[in-house]
């Protein structure tokens, strides 16, 4: 990580110059400066590319892949078919048999947008309205690991650094005393802190997680408290301080004690601002109320969501509230998709509407999806295998058009066939929304540069406003 | 599939053909093979558009799914048909099954309609004319590497670049060449007097000693040892202990994890599915000990990548040997990827990284895809190492559907460890004997008590049951042969009714034997019909209300005249519902005697049960060390093996020329082409990395040495020595220095010696504004560059100072995982299964995906990249963890309580304390910080704590000045 320096060139010019000089590892140790100017994160992209319509992104990340075809794609022909073979081929490596599987949720338009939504998540419905539907996405990856990697990376097989720390690098974090990146609650399968690792990026960029596997947990950062009353703390803090000033007057000029006084500065004031944040119980009971923080099903993601405002709110660049690996109903979709989405849908439609009364989500892009969609056609008796070849994501705000859908897929759900977004053209596009071309937000790593969306992404300008 | 051998497709195509030739009807036609059938316009006008439109679909590089394996889109391919033969005969019309499949003669082909047949006309002459086929011109056949590199790349001027070239051996600069610590202080002098530089003078005693033995060993310098240094801080004496720390077994743990860091070792897969990486601690050993008794570094190198392949001398030879080419295996790899052979190109792929990156600096990853951009590495330079690979098995068989997993391969073991082996199975199986014995005496005896308590029991064989109900045995007490549950499903729609007719009328006591358990229903509908009319209870099933299988459901009166009823229904649940027996037991009979001997009996034999049960239990748990297994490679059959397809653009599907498996053209002096590979390859290659005039494998290490005792490598891009690397400071050194090693026997330890005993590595890292002026980045060493401890060395300190460290090595750390270290259910963690221990940090277990946060704040290395250079960052969460994580506080505890018991005078207590974490005496101003913090004081246990918590968490503690 490095500290910004009123004085520092940010300019991504003298950044490259600055590693090739250093040496990478030596990145994250940069100057120092007066401590009260420095921000926890500093932004290698100073000035934006293109002109930026989101700030932060809150990424709403439904694990194991809800079903598009249950959800936000309709398909009145697979109601007609229902039990009748699939008159195509299936993807390879699938255990669906080509038996088409009507789905039991009703499909009806809402809003003035007269958007299709189905009945298994009526409180999104309610704010289709806001809402920007992709329903021709499609990725790579025919199992959990590849295509979590695809959304979370943009590699299925590789490690690379997670969209969130790209943007961390990239846009800095908005608030002097908190990390620009926060994972709340993700899954420790599939790749775990991979999905918001930093692989070579420097360190700083990998998220600070609360909860895991779903669940939010006491919510608070580790390490941030200690036993013992805060005051003993304040003073372990300082009297760290006094021993590395004492060490740096020892030594004379030197970064990397610089770099340790600095890093024990922060995380001081961090541990003395971050609980304010990170304290629900300074909302109203109305606020709690409505993400269904009420001790019942709707409790853990509604925290998340609400701690996701929160964070927004205080300068956090990227932010995920992990379902959990629950989606994956390759049986018992009714019970399993219902279960899910009375979790998951009145807190997500209640942070849509918080956001937008609070005059955030003109500048937050929320974005709703799984790894992958599930597929038209049965497995066993009552289930939907994974289906990469097609599905849909859901944004809102941060500058796409609400109440609009974009691309279809074939009439039973099962390809994306026009206007299709691979997931490294949402990508691109989540960066071009937060004011960066995605060609040009690169790293240099093993003699090479690399960047979220490797040689692909196409900017789905059709999308923004 | 297609990045597969000429040989492997034969063998894949054999399906469709052998269908094909089973139906073969022989019939002569008369063809008029014309002129023109024989020209490429013909086929290029009338064949290849009907293979393309209607054969490519299903046999085609193209296809979605390859029918029958059977391939029409090159004519090498279509000739080689499978074991049954060819596809085409060219000149042989009628012998083609081509031809007789269209003709709908033998199969029916294409599927969808027979071709016109004019169509079939064009085909049958053009195979009677020999079937031209431009697609098999020598192109696209085997190609050498020279016809094959239509690339940009010119290899000559590749050579001139600075790498490439053979070590040169230069004369030393100044006079003082000929003693052995001469050279490296000679050549850095030499440059630092042309910049006009005054070097640094050495440091000073004490922080020169923690300097050495912490670079050595991972470890601080013991408090005797400071002594013993201090009262004789001369050349002589420091040679001395720098003979005795390489002598260590505490080196090669330090060592050892430097290249641990390149090898990207870990103990389980991460990624998509976390797979416990059983045996690979083996190859963890298997460094250490390489680097202890500093086995020459070609052959650490060549075991490695060939070790299976090697002749052994011995059982300990063959053991090391084979487990060393775990470092081929330990990559983390998606073993879910359904694409079977895109997973395989994928490993392959990160085998070729790992070898370029650790052992020739260079990146060949990018070549898979197409020719490397910035160094002259042509993408079939690529393919030629990776048929190499494709030829060796790193995957075996799944663990599961759709996921992969990799060969387990037997090792040497000891005749005690076989004999202990087939004793504890022989122990298991006798305990079991005498287990199931027990048991079915106390099924037997349990009988009998029942039937001395009277009336009459119906068990659920004999019920009436509706709607679904499972068989069970899982709880081991039952009456008869099991009992049967509702799985927990269909709530409202399974019942059970036991009937029977009682001898006499009057009341009876009805009991239910069911298992308990905490997922049972505690609502249990039960419906008595009794002379009363139908009675509606409720059981809950969680308990037995009489052990250990029975419960009460109330006394009733019945009469002989009708039956008597009992129905259980799974309505209202809220668990498993379980049926076993159901007992009437006649309240007129002699009230039974709870002591019979019977009982007793029963009793004791439910101890017996209980006993055994917990004996053999703890005897599996007890059992030998396993029989040892590698995480091996090892080559593929000889049908297997063989060259690779260039994959175009990387994808496995688009397949281009085979190339012949060698090594990187640019830095092989000869042909960097197999002739006649003994097997894989990988022997070939060993050889060929180990060549001592291979101009980059002892640059490579030499120069990695040296950054981790000098802070930056003479090439500071250690992983990258290619043009996108960093130049040398000082080529002319490296290559002395590298020249030296390999002449010496490639042995690391006099390599070391003769760093740490030269001037440069003495020097102190003070500041100095005019050096820092002329060279502010220290490129030319006039100063010791202030070095970060490693942190497996931070964690490692603290455990010493708390007196808590165990030096001892661990065996198989991760055996108490299974298949996966943490399933991919949504309530799965390593964290919970892993242990506190205090060993030594490479000894700990390596999780992916679980690496401990103090390791992972303090930069350790990630085993998800190959690592040459950590980096070293400082961040707010380092200081965090440092600060306020319960491991270091207690750490710290112990420390102070060290200090404490040490002795009563407060200036002692300091310098011991100060000696034992930063191995220096507490200075004045440490002095009056330690007073101003109050440690002086009475009960100030909690203050010293605090103390030594903020001097772990100092910079002084994990820097080296």
């Amino acid at each position: 990580m490095r500290y910004a320096l009123p004085q520092l060139d940010n300019s991504r010019r003298s950044f490259v110059k600055q590693i090739s000089a250093m040496t990478l590892g030596s990145l994250a140790i940069s100057a120092s400066g007066p401590t009260g100017t420095a921000s926890a994160i500093a932004p290698a992209i100073t000035s934006p590319h293109v002109r930026p319509r989101a700030k932060r992104v809150i990424f709403l990340f439904m694990h194991g892949g809800p079903s598009h075809v249950d959800t936000f794609d309709y398909k009145p022909l697979l109601a007609r078919d229902d039990g009748k073979e699939l008159p195509f081929a299936l993807p390879p490596n699938l255990d669906a048999v080509p038996t088409l599987l009507n789905g039991p949720w009703k499909f009806s338009q809402r809003g003035q947008s007269g958007l299709w939504v189905s009945d298994l998540i009526p409180e999104m419905a309610k704010v289709a309205d806001d809402l920007c539907v992709i329903r021709s996405m499609y990725t790579k990856g025919q199992s959990h690991g590849q295509a979590v990697g695809m959304v979370n990376t943009g590699s299925d097989n590789l490690v690379r650094p997670s969209v969130g720390a790209w943007i961390s690098y990239a846009l800095g974090s908005g608030h002097a005393d908190l990390p620009a990146h926060v994972a709340i609650s993700p899954a420790t399968a599939h790749g775990g802190p991979r999905n918001y690792g930093s692989a070579f990026l420097p360190a700083a960029h990998q998220a600070t997680v609360i909860g895991q596997n779903g669940k939010f947990g006491d919510g608070k950062i580790p390490y941030l408290s200690s036993a013992g009353s805060d005051e003993q703390t304040q003073r372990r803090f300082d009297l760290v301080r006094t021993m590395n000033e004492r060490h740096l007057a020892a030594t004379g000029p030197d970064s990397e004690i610089e770099g340790a006084i600095d890093a024990v500065e922060l995380a001081s004031r961090m541990r003395r601002a971050a609980p304010e944040v990170f304290d629900l119980d300074r909302e109203s009971s109305a606020t709690h109320a409505a993400y269904g923080i009420n001790g019942g099903v709707t409790d853990s993601y509604g925290r998340g969501c609400l701690l996701a405002r929160r964070l927004a709110e205080s300068g956090v660049r990227f932010i995920t509230v992990s379902s959990g690996q629950v989606w994956d109903q390759h049986g018992g979709l009714k019970a399993g998709h219902q279960k899910n989405a009375n979790a998951t849908d009145q807190p997500v439609a209640a942070l849509i509407r918080d956001l937008k009364q609070r005059g955030l989500w003109d500048d937050t892009l929320v974005i709703w999806g799984g790894e992958f969609g599930r597929t038209p056609v049965v497995q066993g008796k009552d289930g939907r295998d994974h289906n990469p070849q097609g599905f849909s994501m859901v944004l809102s705000g941060g500058g796409v058009k609400a109440g609009f859908a974009y691309g279809t897929t074939d009439e039973y759900g099962y390809y994306s066939v026009e206007n299709r977004v691979h997931m490294h053209d949402l990508h691109a596009t989540v960066l071009h929304l937060l004011g960066i071309d995605h060609t040009r937000l690169t790293y240099p790593y093993a003699g090479r540069e690399f960047r979220l969306t490797d040689v692909h992404g196409r900017v789905v300008n059709e999308l923004i406003t | 599939m297609r990045c597969t051998s000429p040989i492997e497709r034969v063998r894949q195509k054999t399906l469709v053909l052998g269908a094909l030739l089973g139906l073969l009807v022989l019939e002569t036609a008369a063809v008029n093979a014309g002129d023109s059938a024989a020209s490429v316009d013909f086929f290029e006008s009338k064949i290849r558009p009907v293979l393309v439109k209607h054969c490519y679909e299903c046999h085609s590089s193209e296809a979605k799914e390859v029918r029958g394996s059977l391939w029409l889109d090159s004519s090498e391919a279509m000739r080689e048909g499978g074991d049954s033969g060819p596809a085409i005969d060219p000149g042989n019309v009628d012998a083609s099954l081509l031809i007789s499949a269209i003709r709908y003669e033998s199969s029916e082909m294409p599927p969808n309609g027979k071709l016109p047949a004019q169509t079939i006309a064009d085909f049958e002459a053009w195979v009677a004319a020999g079937a031209i086929d431009p697609r098999d011109m020598p192109t696209s056949k085997a190609v050498s590497q020279k016809e094959a590199m239509q690339s940009s790349i010119d290899l000559e001027a590749g050579r001139e670049f600075w790498a490439f070239q053979p070590l040169r051996s230069g004369s030393t600069p100044i006079l003082d060449g000929e003693s052995e610590r001469g050279t490296i202080d000679a050549y850095l002098l030499d440059r630092l007097q042309q910049a006009n530089i005054a070097p640094n003078v050495a440091a000073g005693p004490q922080a020169r000693l923690r300097r050495l033995v912490f670079d050595l060993t991972g470890l601080p310098p013991t408090i005797e040892l400071q002594d013993r240094w201090m009262s004789d801080p001369s050349p002589v004496h420091w040679r001395k202990i720098v003979d005795s720390l390489l002598a260590t077994p505490q080196f090669g743990e330090h060592w050892g994890r430097h290249w641990l860091d390149v090898a990207r070792y870990a103990d389980s897969n991460g990624s998509d599915f976390n797979a416990t990486f059983h045996d690979a601690w083996r190859y963890r050993d298997y460094v250490i000990d390489s680097f202890n008794r500093d086995r020459p570094f070609d052959e650490f190198v060549a075991q490695q990548v060939a070790g299976d392949l090697m002749a052994a001398d011995n059982d300990q030879d063959r053991y090391d040997q084979v487990v060393a080419t775990t470092f081929l295996m330990l990559g983390t790899k998606m073993l879910s990827e359904r694409d079977k052979a895109k997973l395989e190109m994928d490993v392959v792929d990160e085998q070729i990284d790992t070898v370029g990156r650790a052992f020739l600096g260079l990146t060949l990853g990018c070549a898979r895809c197409h020719d490397h951009k910035f160094d002259p590495i042509p993408t079939t330079d690529y393919y030629a190492l990776a048929g190499i690979f494709r030829s060796t098995r790193s995957l075996e068989g799944e663990s599961q559907k759709y996921v992969s997993t990799w060969p387990r391969t037997p090792l040497p073991a000891s005749d005690e460890l076989i004999a202990l082996h087939d004793e504890h199975r022989q122990t298991i199986r006798r305990l079991k004997d005498e287990l199931k014995e027990a048991e079915t005496s106390l099924n037997t005896h349990k009988k009998a008590v029942q039937a001395s308590l009277g009336g009459v029991l119906v068990d659920d064989t004999d019920a009436v049951k509706v709607g679904k109900w499972t068989n069970s045995t899982n709880y081991k007490h039952f009456i008869g042969t099991g009992y049967v549950h509702d799985d927990n499903s269909n709530r409202g729609e399974s019942s059970i009714q036991y009937k029977t007719r009682l001898e006499a009328d009057g009341e009876y006591e009805i009991r239910m034997s069911h298992s308990p358990g905490a997922n049972r229903s505690s609502r249990v509908i039960v419906v008595v019909t009794s002379a009363a009319g139908d009675t509606e209870l409720l059981l809950d099933q969680r308990k037995n209300t009489l052990e250990p299988m029975w419960s009460t459901i109330g006394k009733f009166d019945f009469l002989k005249s009708s039956d008597a009823v009992v129905t259980i229904h799974n309505r209202d649940s809220d668990g498993y519902v379980i049926a076993d027996a159901i007992q009437f037991i006649p309240m007129a009979a002699p009230a039974v005697n709870e002591e019979t001997p019977s009982q007793q009996l029963v009793e004791q034999l439910a101890t017996q049960v209980s006993e055994l049960t917990a004996l053999v239990k703890e005897t599996e748990k007890n059992a030998p060390p396993s029989l040892p297994t590698a995480m091996g490679v090892a080559d593929r059959s000889t049908d297997a093996m063989g060259d690779c397809h260039v994959c175009i653009r990387g994808e496995v599907e688009n397949v281009g020329p085979v190339v012949p498996r060698g090594f990187l053209q640019v830095c092989s002096g000869g042909t960097a082409t197999i002739a006649q590979p003994s097997g894989s390859g990988r022997l070939e290659l060993a050889a060929w990395l180990t060549d001592p005039d291979h101009p980059l494998v002892s640059r490579v290490i030499v120069n990695r040495v040296w950054m981790h005792l000098m802070g930056e490598g003479i090439v500071r891009t250690v992983d990258n020595f290619g043009s996108r690397g960093e130049m040398p400071s000082h080529p002319e050194l490296l290559d002395a220095i590298s020249l030296k090693f390999v002449r010496n026997g490639w042995q690391l330890k006099p390599l070391i010696r003769e760093i740490v005993c030269s001037d440069a590595y003495s020097r102190s890292t003070a500041y100095s504004p005019e050096s820092v002026e002329v060279d502010p980045e220290n490129r030319l060493w006039w100063r010791m560059p202030r070095r970060r401890v490693p942190a497996e060395a931070i964690r490692d300190a603290m455990l010493y100072a708390a007196g808590e460290l165990d030096g001892r090595p661990t065996t198989e750390p991760v055996k108490a995982f299974g298949v996966l270290v943490s399933g991919n259910s949504a309530n799965d963690s390593a964290n919970d299964k892993a242990a506190a221990s205090y060993r030594r940090s490479v000894y700990e277990s390596l999780i992916r995906g679980y690496i401990p946060p103090l390791m992972t704040m303090l930069d350790a290395a990630d085993p998800d990249l190959i690592v040459g250079r950590r980096p070293t960052t400082n961040v707010p969460s380092q200081a965090l963890v440092l600060v306020n994580s319960p491991n270091v506080h207690r750490w710290a505890e112990s420390t102070a309580k060290r200090a404490l018991s040490h002795t009563m005078a407060f200036d002692e207590r300091l310098s011991w304390l100060y000696r034992t974490t930063l191995q220096r005496l507490p200075s004045d101003k440490d002095i009056e910080l330690a007073h101003q913090f109050g440690l002086d004081q009475l009960d100030s246990d909690d203050l010293w704590r605090e103390y030594v918590t903020a001097l772990f968490a100092s910079t002084e503690f994990r820097l080296l000045d």
